[in-house]
C-alpha cells in the first residue's frame, strides 16, 4: 500500500511520515510558495525526505493559486480554503501515483486553525482517506520524537518562537460557508494549474 | 505606522517599519512562516511599506 504524504518542512509532517513508513510505501509532496516566501521550506523538505529515506519527493509551486485565494476569498477563510485546494491537488497526484492514502501531520490543539471542526471541513474536500497519525499528539511529544529520529535540526527554523509559540484563537468553520466562498474560484482550473507546476525533486 | 493583522494570533497591531523585512524583525516572526498581504494584495518578502498601509500576515501552508 502507498501513501502520498504532505511534507511542509516543519516538525509534524516529518514525524508523521516516520510513524507510518514501516506500514506504507511513502511518496511525499511539498507545496512551495516562492516567491512569496524564500526556498528554505523546500530545502528543508528535501533534507527531511533524504533523512527519512523517502525515494519520491514532488514539489508543486502554489503561489499563484494562493494569490487567487487571497484576492477572491475572505481572509478569515484563507487557511481552510487553501488547505482544501492542497488536498484536492494532492488527491489528484496520489491517484496518478496509485497511492491509497493521503498522510499528514495535523494534530489538535496546537495551531489555532487545526480544530476538529476545521479538519472536518478540510477532509471533506477529498474522497481519499487521510491518515493522521499525530492527531492526538501534543507538541512536546512531537518535538521529542523529532529529536529521536533526528529530523529536529532540519525542521527547526532560525527563530523558534514563531514555530513553537502558536496562540489559540477560537476557530470554527462551516462547510456551507466555505463551499459558498469556493464558488468565487475555479477549483478545477486551480487544480490543473497546480499540477502543471509539478516537479520531481527526489 | 502600519496596521498589521496577525492571523495566527488573531490580533491587530500598529508597527513603525520601513519595509516588510524590518516588520518581521520587530514582530519576531520567522519570514518562512507567513505570507504578507498589503492592501489586499500578496507582496514579496522585502517590499517597502508606507504609513497607512494595511497589512495581514497569513500563515504559510506548504504541506503536512
Amino acid at each position: 500500500m502507498k501513501a502520498l504524504a504532505l511534507l511542509s518542512g516543519g516538525f509534524d509532517s516529518a514525524v508523521a511520515i516516520y510513524l507510518m513508513k514501516k506500514q506504507l510505501e511513502i511518496y511525499a509532496l511539498h507545496f512551495s510558495l516562492e516567491p512569496f516566501t524564500n526556498n528554505t521550506p523546500e530545502k528543508k523538505s528535501i533534507e527531511l525526505a533524504k533523512k527519512l529515506k523517502i525515494k519520491n519527493l514532488y514539489v508543486i509551486n502554489h503561489s499563484k493559486e494562493h494569490e487567487e485565494i487571497v484576492n477572491k476569498c475572505e481572509h478569515k477563510n484563507y487557511y481552510i480554503i487553501s488547505r482544501r485546494l492542497m488536498y484536492r491537488v494532492a488527491e489528484e497526484l496520489a491517484r496518478k501515483l496509485n497511492c491509497n492514502y493521503l498522510l499528514d501531520g495535523c494534530n489538535l490543539g496546537q495551531v489555532s486553525s487545526q480544530t476538529l471542526s476545521n479538519l472536518s471541513v478540510i477532509s471533506q474536500s477529498v474522497n481519499m482517506p487521510i491518515l493522521r497519525p499525530l492527531l492526538c499528539y501534543d507538541k512536546d511529544q512531537i518535538i521529542k520524537l523529532a529529536r529521536k529520529i533526528e529530523t529536529y535540526e532540519i525542521s527547526k527554523g532560525p527563530e523558534m518562537c514563531n514555530v513553537l509559540g502558536p496562540k489559540h484563537p477560537a476557530t470554527r468553520s462551516n462547510l456551507e460557508i466555505i463551499e459558498k466562498e469556493e464558488t468565487n474560484l475555479n477549483i478545477k482550473k486551480l487544480i490543473e494549474s497546480s499540477l502543471n507546476s509539478l516537479r520531481k525533486v527526489l | 505606522m502600519v496596521n498589521v493583522f496577525i492571523e495566527r494570533e488573531n490580533k491587530t497591531t500598529k508597527i513603525n517599519a520601513r519595509n516588510s523585512k524590518e516588520l518581521m524583525k520587530i514582530l519576531n516572526i520567522n519570514p518562512e512562516t507567513v505570507l504578507i498581504v498589503k492592501n489586499n494584495e500578496l507582496i514579496l518578502p522585502e517590499e517597502n511599506l508606507n504609513d497607512k498601509d494595511e497589512l495581514k500576515l497569513l500563515s504559510v501552508i506548504s504541506g503536512g
